[in-house]
């Protein structure tokens, strides 16, 4: 399964999409429960992402957002609970984890990209490496990748020479240059300038309309609207309220979820 | 004091004794120091990793080799690991190893502080990707330590090499040695010892000065 699939939106392969009338899921988190020295981060916390879905995780700072995508791919592993990756159980004991994390892209807020590597080969390492390609393979795939973030004159560039909002962007380039099924995103224009964050959010929402499967953590409520197909209020460590984004945002059942929505639009 | 020519006749006498001196001492800095890096990375890597039997066992080799004199070093490796195990090394591999040995312990406190700089978010980037630890370890991590362990090694250089004079009292013909023979024939203890001074000057300042350009070579596009 590719991570872009073509979307298309005639209303059945709308109603299609809901992810209650869809088949098994990209992800799925089964009452996952995390704690940081006695501290309850996630409490037995479920949730499905399904093909071409894109899901928005919005909530506190604090609230275990980024635990929760560090979870996904174990990166932070989970005290119980189950996560399924394309139905195959990335918390088993013998879960070949590194084929399962090469089939999840992640982006992080503050990019992380390897400092001592050029553009390229920030995009090439784990092609090489993980997918076995040969470096002319992995070069035309990273070529291909920086076009579609819109980078494609800074494949000889050191991260050092880029600005955030393109650091960002080959981050996110970095991440489909594995060919994911899904990308989970972790808040990644909150380190960035407004037009860089607008730069970063159009390759996002360009992903969304190719049919990009994605799991979001953002503050940018109105791009979370545009741009989900189901939102995600977490507070406390577990999901206290989804729906579609009309659903959450303007028909919100929870007081909890009216008072944190009230308090970033004031922000 | 000397004239000039006797001053001359002396160099052209003795120097080529001395640079011969000096070959051998680069030598054993050389396999010294190779041999210690490998050594300091294994070390450095134990005490950084997640095993604690690792860690102690690491620890303690740390320990023991810098709370104890090199001297000392050099003399239990020659004259009591024989007693103590049936092998017994020319002077010149017994202190060739104790150099290795007791650079391996400052290396490796070079190499852990480095691991220790790079934050767990490279880790996590990589292994997100799909990397294994190991090559983890060898393409994100170990590439990123180098660059900040790269000048306490090249400081734990200069020092083995200066170290290595001390080789001189089980006799291994290296500079300092082939200084004292050379006094003990001529008596010149001021010319000769500010010869071998300066000579140990030279080599430490030609390392000094391609460690210099190697890190900026390094450095140049990494922030
Ligand atoms: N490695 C860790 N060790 C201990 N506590 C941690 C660790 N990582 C996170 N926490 C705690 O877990 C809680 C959730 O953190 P998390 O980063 O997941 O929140 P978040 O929802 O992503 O917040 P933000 O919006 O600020 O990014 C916080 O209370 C945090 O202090
Ligand atoms: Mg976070």
């Amino acid at each position: 399964m590719d991570l872009i699939v073509p979307r298309d939106s005639s209303p059945n392969a709308l109603a299609e999409r809901h992810w209650l009338m869809r088949g098994s899921p990209v992800i799925a988190v089964d009452s996952v429960t995390k704690r940081y020295d006695g501290l309850t981060v996630l409490n037995s916390i479920s949730l499905a992402v399904h093909e071409g879905q894109v899901a928005v995780l919005i909530g506190a700072s604090g609230g275990g957002k980024s635990t929760l995508l560090k979870c996904i791919n174990m990166l932070e592993p989970p005290e119980s609970g189950k996560i399924y990756v394309e139905g195959a159980d990335i918390t088993a004991k013998r879960a070949d984890l590194r084929q399962l994390r090469a089939r999840l892209g992640i982006v992080f807020q503050d990019y992380n990209l390897f400092p001592h590597m050029t553009v390229l080969g920030n995009l090439t390492l784990a092609p090489i490496r993980v997918s076995r390609l040969s470096k002319d393979e992995a070069r035309t795939r990273a070529e291909e990748e920086l076009r579609r973030v819109g980078l494609e004159g800074k494949i000889n560039a050191w991260p050092s020479q880029l600005s955030g909002g393109q650091r960002q962007r080959v981050a996110i380039a970095r991440a489909l240059a594995m060919r994911p099924t899904a990308l989970l995103l972790d808040e990644i224009t909150s380190a960035l300038d407004p037009e860089s964050v607008a730069d970063v959010l159009s390759v996002v929402r360009e992903l969304a309309a190719q049919g990009a499967t994605m799991l979001i953590v953002t503050h940018h409520m109105g791009f979370a609207r545009e741009v989900a197909d189901r939102v995600m209020f977490i507070d406390g460590g577990s999901i206290l309220e989804e729906g579609t984004p009309t659903e959450v945002f303007d028909e919100s059942k929870e007081e909890r979820t009216r008072n944190f929505l009230r308090r970033v639009r004031f922000a | 004091m000397h004239s000039l020519d006797s001053l001359l006749s002396l160099w052209e006498q003795y120097l080529p004794s001395l640079l011969l001196g000096c070959q051998l001492t680069l030598e054993v800095t050389g396999i010294g120091v190779a041999a210690g890096l490998i050594l300091g990375v294994a070390i450095g890597s134990a005490r950084a990793a997640d095993v604690p039997v690792l860690r102690s066992l690491a620890r303690g080799y740390v320990d023991l080799l810098r709370g104890t004199p090199l001297l000392v070093q050099i003399f239990f490796i020659f004259f009591a690991l024989p007693i103590l195990i049936q092998v017994n090394l020319r002077p010149l591999t017994a202190g060739t190893i104790a150099v290795a040995l007791n650079a391996g312990a400052y290396f490796s406190e070079v190499v852990r502080s480095a691991l220790l700089t790079i934050p767990t978010s490279q880790l996590q980037a990589s292994q997100a990707l799909g990397l294994s630890r190991l090559a983890t370890m060898r393409h994100v991590v170990g590439p990123q330590a180098f660059l900040v362990a790269l000048p306490g090694i090249l400081n734990q250089v200069t020092i083995s090499l200066k170290d290595t004079s001390l080789l001189a009292v089980i006799s291994v013909n290296e500079l300092t040695h082939r200084g004292e023979v050379i006094i003990a024939a001529t008596f010149d203890a001021l010319q000769i010892w500010a010869v071998v001074a300066i000579l140990y000057l030279l080599m430490n300042a030609a390392l000094t000065l391609f460690g210099g350009h190697l890190e900026n070579r390094l450095r140049r596009y990494t922030a």
